[in-house]
């Protein structure tokens, strides 16, 4: 950590709060409006877009996106920014299947920024399970949360 | 039998849509008004356009790759995503293969990709793993 960031106040702690989650059904409408404004059509074979990845782990964690920055103190109207993910499949996704979410915050650390004054990066890991336990998907998701002050 | 080098061909969208956001809000269930409220992309200094959702992004390149692979299965992406897209904006998802390794009777691909924005700089990089059969 180099002297800049030691003089920083210490982010919230949250490095270990569990995301565990509800159910996500992917859906033939949510499928084909994913597909079509992307350039592309909805697979005929009954797989789900790729994206789908991201979607169900986003809206099936416990927590909304505005909860989960809450839970970090940042507001969701301040501009919070995806700054990368890794994705991995251990199956393609399939339309009408169900999946349970699972996940937890590694890490939410605070750095200076030049363009961004201080800013915190959150990493979370979200994973997608089939109904009959196996996994099928691992996600790990970067954010950026500006905090506007410049250090 | 594909080779390392083989270049993929490019997927342009031109232009991208706000109301296309205005639907991956809802499916996103993404309350960030930044896809939503020009205004307030202005007022925090993000540019003047609403902002196009990151995973909208990724979804691009990999249909780039997908039409040029047809029936391929993703196997792992990883992005950096390194600028913002805006409503308005011409995109352009490119790549080529970088990596070739046959499995048994399948074929894994490892693709070097990104997403051009015209006028400015990427932004997006991806590396997207597929597996053929």
């Amino acid at each position: 950590m180099s002297p800049v960031e030691n003089e920083l106040p210490p982010p919230p702690d949250v490095t270990g709060t569990v995301l565990d989650g509800s159910s996500y059904t992917i859906d033939v409408e949510a499928n084909r409006i994913i597909c079509e404004s992307s350039g592309t059509t909805p697979a005929q074979d009954g797989t789900a877009h790729p994206i789908f990845a991201l979607v169900a782990t986003q809206v099936g964690m416990k927590y909304s996106v505005g909860e989960l920055l809450a839970l970090c103190e940042f507001d969701v109207a301040d501009g919070p920014m995806m700054a990368g993910c890794e994705i991995v499949y251990q199956e393609p996704l399939r339309v009408g299947e169900t999946y349970s979410v699972r996940g937890r915050i590694e890490s939410l650390i605070r750095k200076p920024s030049k363009r961004l004054g201080i800013m915190d990066l959150l990493t979370h890991r979200l994973e997608l399970y089939r109904e009959d336990g196996s996994l099928a998907v691992s996600a790990v998701n970067n954010w950026v949360l500006p905090r506007g002050v410049k250090s | 039998m594909i080779q390392a080098g083989h270049e993929i061909r490019p997927l342009r969208i031109d232009p991208v849509k706000a109301s296309w956001m205005r639907d991956w809000a809802e499916i996103l269930q993404d309350p960030n008004e930044i896809h939503l409220d020009a205004d307030l992309v202005r007022r925090l200094g993000l540019g003047h356009e609403v902002i196009n959702q990151g995973p909208l992004n990724i979804s691009y390149v990999i249909n780039a790759a997908m039409q040029e692979f047809p029936g391929a299965t993703v196997e792992r992406f990883a992005v950096r995503l390194l600028g913002n897209v805006y409503a308005g904006d011409c995109v352009t998802a490119y790549g080529k293969v970088a990596e070739v390794e046959v499995i048994s009777t399948s074929t894994r691909l490892t693709c070097d990709m990104g997403l051009a924005v015209e006028g400015r700089t990427d932004a997006l990089s991806v590396t997207l793993t597929l597996r053929l059969n």
